[in-house]
């Protein structure tokens, strides 16, 4: 016999239970221009207006499956949103396989250059794991740090991953759909850019200037509507390329995809040795 | 109770790390400076003006955009108030109008006049003419602010490459495709291609 009191009991947590499934999304976090100067976590989604800076002695954790969203914001016209988020301590995002965190831009009809970009300027630590970054100018800006950038998907962006005076390894990313896929200028770093789709962007490497030979791209698939590499107008020295799939296997239909010496004689040469027969199969993440 | 100390603990560390989150002044950041070109309103200003915007933008990776004026005028007051960084100028306009001085037959001599009072007396640089004459306007050239060449070295060596690269024939087809309903910047951008400028 089950007494009055036991149902009324259980009427009350099925009702709980109710309220907790009706219960609306959290609200997202919305910042302006802000200063991170502690350990900071972020989940969720956060919306960003302005500049959120994470100060030498500041910390930014993303966890897994958060969403950042950066608002359009043009104040001085340039056609190139305002939103950014700026490094300088330490940054960790690293998402997975199931749950990448999402860096987009928060307007209704996205586009290039909506936000600036995720600048790591002298940044302490950088981790950047299984993320997407999208309709920025910059996916992610790197510059006088050490970093790694694995895993992740920069798309629909001017350029999708950009670096100068680094120490850095991009690996196993989908890197697609931008103007520039990989935009650098060594100045003196090195990095290892390796495992890498690069594919469907309008120049897949801009070797914009101060480049020696010191960064290896070797086993990338290296596809581009317009150019595969390009070198800017101050880059005369040579830059060399070796083992990566470029769309082709004739040596005379790789050529044609280089902006090199051959079209301005001021600049270096783009060399390819041991060109790929065929595109790699690499291992890299969905699609979302 | 031991539930109530930690809502406390949570509770102030939520405090602290919201303390340290501080609205303050933007960093310093910056994706460089964007230059500013003009088109003053007519089809072959906007080529030209695209035509420069997209070589620099694809040869140097410099954020560049297009801007338009109703007239001449406005654009080279825009210039001298430091909003634009270069406009496509013609020397006899730029004699007569500009500089209200009398005109000069001779092509060559009238680009010199132009070029030294412009540098003399505006701050400003007449770089390689085009190559090609407009009527009375005279010969089109890009003329950029000192401060702006210098601030890009390589700025002035990049654009000269267009230096008598447009015939009066070749003006004349690239304004004609803009009629035929291409857009100025696709016109611009496959002529650049052509001509391996890109």
């Amino acid at each position: 016999m089950v007494s009055g009191r036991k149902l009324a009991l259980f009427g009350a947590l099925l009702l709980l239970t109710g309220a907790c499934r009706l219960a609306p999304p959290p609200r997202p976090l919305e910042l302006g221009d802000t200063v991170i100067s502690a350990a900071v976590t972020w989940s969720g989604e956060v919306r960003i207006r302005g500049t959120v800076t994470v100060k030498k002695e500041g910390s930014l954790t993303i966890l897994p499956g958060s969403r950042i969203l950066f608002e359009r914001v043009d104040k001085d016209g340039d056609n190139i949103g305002d939103a950014e988020i700026y490094v300088e301590g330490t940054l960790l995002a690293q998402g997975t396989a199931q749950e990448p965190i999402l860096f987009s831009s928060a307007a209704a009809t996205p586009q290039a250059a909506d936000w600036k970009f995720l600048y790591l300027d002298y940044a302490r630590r950088a981790e950047l794991a299984h993320i997407i970054a999208e309709y920025a100018y910059s996916g992610v800006q790197i510059h006088f740090c050490k970093a790694a950038v694995v895993d992740s998907e920069f798309r629909y962006n001017v350029d999708g991953v950009r670096f100068s005076t680094v120490n850095i390894e991009v690996a196993r990313n989908r890197i697609h759909h931008n103007t520039h896929g990989i935009r650098y200028e060594e100045r003196r770093g090195a990095g290892s850019v390796h495992h890498n789709a690069i594919v469907d962007n309008e120049i897949g490497i801009f070797v914009v200037t101060r480049s020696d030979d010191r960064t290896l791209f070797r086993d990338n698939n290296i596809v581009s509507r317009q150019y595969n590499v390009k070198l800017g107008l101050d880059q005369p020295g040579d830059v060399t390329f070796p083992h990566n799939w470029w769309g082709t296997s004739e040596a005379a239909a790789i050529r044609a995809t280089l902006y090199d010496h051959d079209a301005d004689a001021a600049l270096g040469k783009v060399r390819t040795p041991d060109p790929l027969p065929a595109s790699l199969a690499l291992v890299l993440p969905a699609e979302k | 109770m031991k539930i109530f100390r930690l809502s406390r603990t949570l509770t102030l560390l939520c405090s602290v790390a919201l303390l340290s989150i501080a609205a303050v002044a933007p960093a310093p950041a910056c994706v460089g400076k964007t230059l500013h070109i003009a088109s003053a309103g007519s089809i072959q200003q906007d080529i030209l003006a695209n035509a420069l915007a997209t070589l620099i933008s694809e040869r140097t990776g410099t954020s560049v955009k297009v801007d338009r004026f109703a007239d001449a005028r406005a654009a080279h007051d825009a210039l001298g108030k430091a909003d634009l960084d270069i406009v496509v100028a013609y020397t006899g306009q730029a004699r007569n109008e500009i500089l209200k001085k009398p005109a000069i037959a001779e092509s060559a001599a009238l680009y010199e006049a132009v070029r030294d009072e412009y540098n003399q007396d505006l701050n400003l640089v007449w770089l390689a003419p085009f190559g090609f004459s407009d009527g009375k306007l005279g010969q089109a050239a890009p003329v950029a602010r000192k401060d702006t060449l210098k601030k890009f070295p390589a700025l002035a060596r990049l654009i000269n490459k267009l230096g008598n690269a447009i015939t009066d024939g070749t003006m004349a087809k690239l304004e004609a495709q803009v009629k035929g309903g291409k857009t100025a910047a696709e016109v611009a951008r496959a002529f650049l291609k052509e001509s391996k400028l890109i």
